[in-house]
């Protein structure tokens, strides 16, 4: 009895030691990829793209998407590392670069660079020198930019014989006349305003803040000895605030518990005049089933002009034991004509444009968006935290519930907080 | 002969337990000596040093006024959570006891609300609130109780109340059937008697039944208390802790801390503090459940 358990016992272990793993079979290398799943529609056209091309050209690398959702993506990608079983191809949106090069979850990219095809010039330089490059050395390969503008109601103009605005006090004119009670009851069934998703932490940095840089606001910066220190306390973030603030009166009164989900179905049901449009909303059903209904337009400036831009990015996993052959899946990545099939969003790169489906003239307003678009704020590692604060002092702000300086100092105080910490570590 | 067989069969028995201890060391024990490791050095996931910095993170948590303002919320959430969740939990135990159809209806759905994932809970109350799209806020509304675009969520104590009282009904079922069960084995005897010297429903009720039930209703507190202190799924998907930030918990901000700003260290070092907190709270739970037993007058024997 005892040596029947003992074999059984060693059998188990030889079967979960041996057993296990993938990587290598009859010379095909799987590599695995982690990324968003398929329904979120944006990044599985990079698959697609892989499909299309790269298997033919290697047809001995097979990649397997691992799909996991948006919200876990970060802290999937960190405990696999940590746990000693990260990926070889790993999905990085921008805002994550920093955090996964100082956890050591990407490999550098620059020996691979250097003595390859890519023509690193082709990329817009923006993106490349700010996010993809951090602490001097080069980490990832963008793929899919993103770029927003804002979309307009058709129809709720034309009622009122109103002009799209051009400035943001122009928005705030349209927002009060198109807020309105339709049928009589007393209730507002229509509302002017720009929604706002308060569950997003990012939409007073991304989204709404759009209008944050537009006034020339900015949450930090470095200083002349290459510390970061909290820029948020300034006019323009004053004047954001105050006109995100007068927003809210055309809004309904329980937009804090919206969902992004329930905006958009709100704005496909002509509720809201104005939404903030990612080029990700093209593939959207609930909007492109009504896309006859809404214009997009450049997103109104005041101070600056742009529309905050991000995206995706692909890296290579430190922990990978094919980097050669993840190599071959940037390098084929980072071709124009293989970039322009293989990206859910705008291809950061100008040459990419002049491919399919980037060279019917349908994507010109996109590309000019791309042109306009800029991160709002350097991809550093206390990023998060730092939006955070910001989006707790602003909707604290928006709400009444402090006042505007009182917003700034708070979140310029708490910001320079975790700067500091940081700063220890340059 | 006999004595050694005897002992053979006692270490076959040990060894049965194995598998069960194993569960115990890997799920419980070793998460708690990694996080209270963790809450004694620097462990950033993007500081790769891992230094060793004493009690350094307890004095910065315990310095931070964030901590104390979301301890202070969250002890406001739990306690009354717990309160109400007994309140409710006896008063139903006590109609689902009695014959009729009260009785029958609810013991046929008083199981829903436990069984419901927390996840699905919260989001369905959300949307069930929701003034444009919820059916909660339509009937209200059409009964005059609150205006037609009244919002739960924007006020901070009321998207507070709402998460508290979304917790006590999927809390109450729980309370209902241990408190039920024990009212099954009230000793019929007492009652009858006391009946017959005239006591009243009100007299019998404070008299025999809740010195009877007053243990089993500690330890449901205490279980009730535990859960709700460490409870996450309903914040979550109920408010997002939001507005503001304002209806965070211990355990949200755990959860933003470890995995969001990716600071181990500072994550399990709140852990630990609301470990002690709990160990506190339980032991004294105990020691109250200990003390009313002891001054208890029935023997259910």
């Amino acid at each position: 009895m005892k040596k029947a358990m003992l074999i059984f016992v060693f059998l188990v272990v030889a079967v979960v030691v041996f057993g296990g793993g993938q990587g290598e079979d009859d010379g095909v290398v799987t590599l695995k990829y982690i990324t968003l799943p398929n329904d979120a529609g944006e990044n599985w056209k990079l698959m697609e793209g892989f499909e299309q091309g790269f298997y033919e050209e290697y047809p001995n690398i097979k990649i397997e998407a691992v799909a996991v959702p948006f919200a876990d993506l970060e802290q999937k990608t960190m405990t696999a590392h940590i746990g000693g079983a990260g990926y070889d191809l790993i999905l990085v949106n921008h805002p994550a670069v920093g955090i996964y090069v100082d956890a050591g979850v990407l490999e550098p990219l620059d020996s691979y660079a250097a003595n390859s095809t890519i023509d690193m010039d082709l990329f817009n330089e923006s993106v490349v020198s700010v996010v993809s490059n951090y602490k001097g050395n080069m980490y990832t390969i963008p793929f899919a930019e993103g770029a927003r503008s804002l979309a307009l109601n058709k129809a709720m103009f034309q009622e009122e014989g109103l002009d799209y605005p051009e400035t943001m006090d122009e928005m705030l004119t349209v927002a009060k006349q198109l807020t309105k009670d339709l049928d009589g009851d007393g209730v507002i069934d229509q509302y002017g305003g720009l929604a706002i998703d308060f569950a997003n932490m990012y939409y007073p940095v991304y989204e709404i803040g759009q209008w944050l840089m537009a006034a020339g606001g900015k949450l930090y910066d470095q200083d002349e000895n290459g510390k970061w220190v909290a820029t948020i306390n300034s006019d323009g973030s004053r004047k954001f605030i105050e006109w995100s603030k007068e927003m809210m009166n055309y809004l309904p009164k329980d937009m804090p518990s919206w969902t992004g989900q329930m905006i958009i179905s709100a704005f496909a049901e002509g509720k809201f005049a104005m939404f903030d449009y990612g080029v990700w909303h093209e593939n959207e059903p609930r909007l492109q089933e009504v896309s006859n209904t809404f214009d997009l337009i450049d997103n109104p400036p005041d101070v600056q002009e742009g529309t905050v831009g991000g995206g995706w990015h692909l890296g290579m996993g430190a922990d990978s034991e094919y980097k050669d052959e993840v190599w071959k899946v940037l390098e084929w990545l980072s071709r124009p004509e293989n970039m322009a099939k293989s990206s859910s969003m705008l291809p950061p790169m100008a040459e990419a444009f002049n491919y399919p489906p980037f060279n019917s003239g349908e994507w010109d307003f996109w590309k000019q968006q791309n042109d306009l678009a800029a991160l709002p704020v350097a991809t550093i590692p206390p990023m998060n935290e730092c939006i955070d604060i910001w989006n707790k002092y602003w909707q604290k702000a928006i709400l009444g519930q402090i006042s505007v300086t009182e917003c700034l100092e708070g979140a310029e105080k708490d910001m320079n907080v975790v700067l500091q910490e940081y700063n220890k570590t340059l | 002969m006999r004595k050694k067989t005897l002992k053979s069969c006692d270490k076959i028995d040990y060894l049965y337990l194995l598998p069960a201890v194993a569960v115990i060391i890997i799920m419980l024990l070793y998460p708690l000596l990694a996080n209270l490791k963790y809450s004694f050095i620097k462990y950033h996931l993007t500081d790769p040093s891992r230094a060793f910095v004493g009690f350094d993170n307890y004095i910065n948590a315990l310095g931070n006024p964030e901590f104390y303002t979301t301890l202070g919320r969250t002890m406001v959430w739990t306690i009354s959570v717990v309160i109400f969740t007994a309140i409710f939990g006896v008063i139903t135990a006590l109609l689902m006891n009695r014959k009729g159809l009260s009785s029958k209806l609810i013991k046929a759905f008083i199981l829903i609300p436990w069984i419901l994932p927390e996840l699905v809970s919260g989001y369905t109350w959300k949307w069930m609130l929701s003034s444009t799209y919820g059916i909660i806020n339509h009937g209200l509304s059409a009964l005059g109780i609150i205006p037609v675009d009244f919002s739960w969520f924007t006020d901070p104590a009321l998207a507070l109340t709402v998460a508290i009282f979304v917790n006590i009904w999927r809390g109450v079922p729980f309370v209902t059937i241990m408190i039920y069960a024990k009212l099954k084995v009230i000793p019929a005897a007492s009652i009858e008697a006391a009946t017959v010297d005239g006591a009243d429903h009100y007299q019998i009720f404070f008299h025999i039944t809740l010195p009877f039930i007053s243990a089993q209703i500690l330890n449901c507190a205490m279980l009730v208390f535990v859960w709700t202190f460490n409870a996450f799924g309903i914040i979550y998907s109920l408010t997002g802790g939001g507005p503001a930030g304002q209806t965070e918990t211990i355990s949200y901000l755990v959860q933003k801390t470890a995995f969001r700003y990716f600071k181990f260290s500072d994550a399990a070092t709140f852990s630990m503090l609301m470990f002690t907190i709990l160990a506190i709270v339980v032991m004294l739970m105990n020691l109250a459940s200990t003390f009313v037993k002891s001054k208890g007058d029935f023997d259910e024997n």
